[in-house]
């Protein structure tokens, strides 16, 4: 029988379309204090010293947030370093000080035997993989005694074995692990245009009921294939997507991502309020 | 189990960290032949986020060097040094020490230096009242480029050869950071 992380319902905290938070806009949002309903925060931004802590604590006190990261290798392995010990305390201590709404990472792995890439690869789902991975879920919410919440990947890769779909991998996951789910929309759109198929039987069988907030950003396009870069506007299409879960009774707080040629915060703060009027 | 689904993952991380090498015989029989040569979007990513990182922590680093031999020392880097920290603004620190050991790759003596004092500046708040010491003129050049217009560093890939270069002298420069609210000052201590 697998432990279980302490049982957290989803959280209320935060409701209608948050903004990513970046370094270069903490200032003229601790300033200008504008109408966002909440906050993801990166917490690789502030896994270092440095006044930008102050400013988070400003930001925490006059908004909700959740906190984000990518390096969790939930799908992967340390090796022999023990480096990674390092990385999880100090995660660890910036959930128990801010006490996020929600704290997410990716059903991915970014590390393997000592080697870490700081990208979001595609797990191979095998039986052993599922094993392995619940494992490890299990390992970090009783670390962090908070619930996961693990968000879907673009994958450009298709493995030639493989014993489950995305889907259902997904669902065996959070049935064993009682993780949450953090839908990225855009991915999901990304796989789909990259392999010519349509999304919309995925998305109606995805597990909503488990999912705490949706992800929302704009790729680009190289060679033939769209990539998921964060470095362009959300296109319409995925906001008609979102659209379309909102008027089936599925109205899940939804945040815009920028991680490439990030705009001043204002035309980044236009673009959030462009999906919110879209969505009422 | 576990081991066969560890020896896929670790199949896939080396093929990746061969940066640019299309390795369609070991990957054949764990990825589908249509969506093999995409293993060269992850290749881009890692080089593409580590680059990222270190142009931000080396900025005046890579004005003195250029832009293209920034990229290919940061290539050497990740082929033969490998990214070893889950935290990866740690790689700063371990590209900072791959320059120092280097040489036979750069053959420039400031480049350590410069590469010392970029992190020391760019990692400013964990420094605040440490001291570090240089020989004397590393200081001057940084300075130099630190005041040069970006335009002017794109407008020649090589130019470093334009910049007149001091030698390093044979005393050393003392420097610390001092705080003071939210900001911080690189400063001379005396001799």
């Amino acid at each position: 029988m697998r432990s279980k992380a302490p049982v957290q319902s989803r959280p209320h905290a935060i409701e209608g379309v948050g903004l990513g938070l970046r370094l270069q806009h903490i200032d003229t949002i601790l300033e200008n204090t504008p109408h966002v309903p909440w906050f993801e925060v990166m917490v690789e931004d502030f896994l270092t010293p440095g006044p930008h802590h102050n400013k988070l604590e400003k930001l925490a006190e006059d908004y909700p947030i959740t906190f984000h990261s990518v390096g969790l290798n939930v799908g992967g392995s340390e090796g022999p370093n023990g480096r990674e010990w390092c990385y999880l305390k100090s995660l660890k201590e910036l959930y128990e000080l801010y006490k996020p709404a929600v704290i997410s990472d990716h059903l991915c792995w970014s590390a393997q035997g000592g080697l870490y890439h700081h990208d979001l690869l595609p797990i191979p789902r095998t039986h052993a993989a599922l094993e392995y991975v619940c494992e490890r879920i299990d390992f970090l919410q009783n670390y962090f005694r908070r619930t996961l919440c693990l968000e879907n990947i673009t994958t450009y890769l298709d493995f030639q074995e493989e014993d489950f779909s995305e889907l259902s991998f997904i669902k065996e996951v959070v049935q064993r692990t009682g993780c949450c789910l953090l839908l990225d929309l855009s991915n999901v759109l990304i796989n789909y245009l990259n392999r010519d198929e349509d999304p919309q039987t995925y998305l109606h069988a995805f597990p909503l009921e488990q999912v705490s907030y949706i992800h929302l950003s704009g790729g680009s396009k190289r060679d033939g294939l769209h990539i998921d870069s964060h470095s362009s506007a959300v296109q319409a299409e995925d906001i008609a997507v979102l659209k379309a879960l909102y008027q089936r009774g599925h109205a899940l707080p939804a945040l815009v991502e920028r991680d490439e040629d990030i705009p001043p915060f204002q035309i980044f703060e236009d673009e959030r309020q462009r999906i919110e009027d879209a969505l009422r | 189990m576990n081991t066969d689904y560890l020896k896929s993952l670790q199949l896939l991380s080396r093929a990746i960290y061969d940066l640019g090498s299309s390795h369609s015989n070991s990957l054949g029989e764990l990825l589908t032949q249509d969506t093999l040569p995409r293993i060269e979007v992850y290749q881009r990513h890692l080089f593409g986020n580590i680059y990222n990182v270190l142009s931000q922590d080396f900025p005046i680093l890579e004005k003195y060097i250029s832009y293209n031999n920034f990229r290919f020392l940061i290539k050497e880097f990740i082929l033969g040094h490998h990214i070893k920290s889950a935290n990866i603004f740690a790689s700063s620190k371990q590209f900072k020490s791959f320059l120092k050991r280097s040489f036979a790759i750069h053959r420039d003596d400031m480049v350590p230096y410069l590469a010392e004092l970029d992190y020391f500046w760019s990692y400013a708040p964990s420094h605040i009242g440490q001291t570090l010491s240089l020989p004397e003129g590393v200081l001057t050049l940084w300075q130099s480029l630190l005041q040069r217009e970006e335009g002017d560093a794109s407008a020649d890939q090589n130019n470093g050869a334009l910049l007149e270069k001091p030698t390093l002298g044979e005393h050393q420069q003392v420097l610390t950071i001092l705080s003071t609210d939210d900001h911080w000052t690189l400063s001379l201590l005396p001799t």
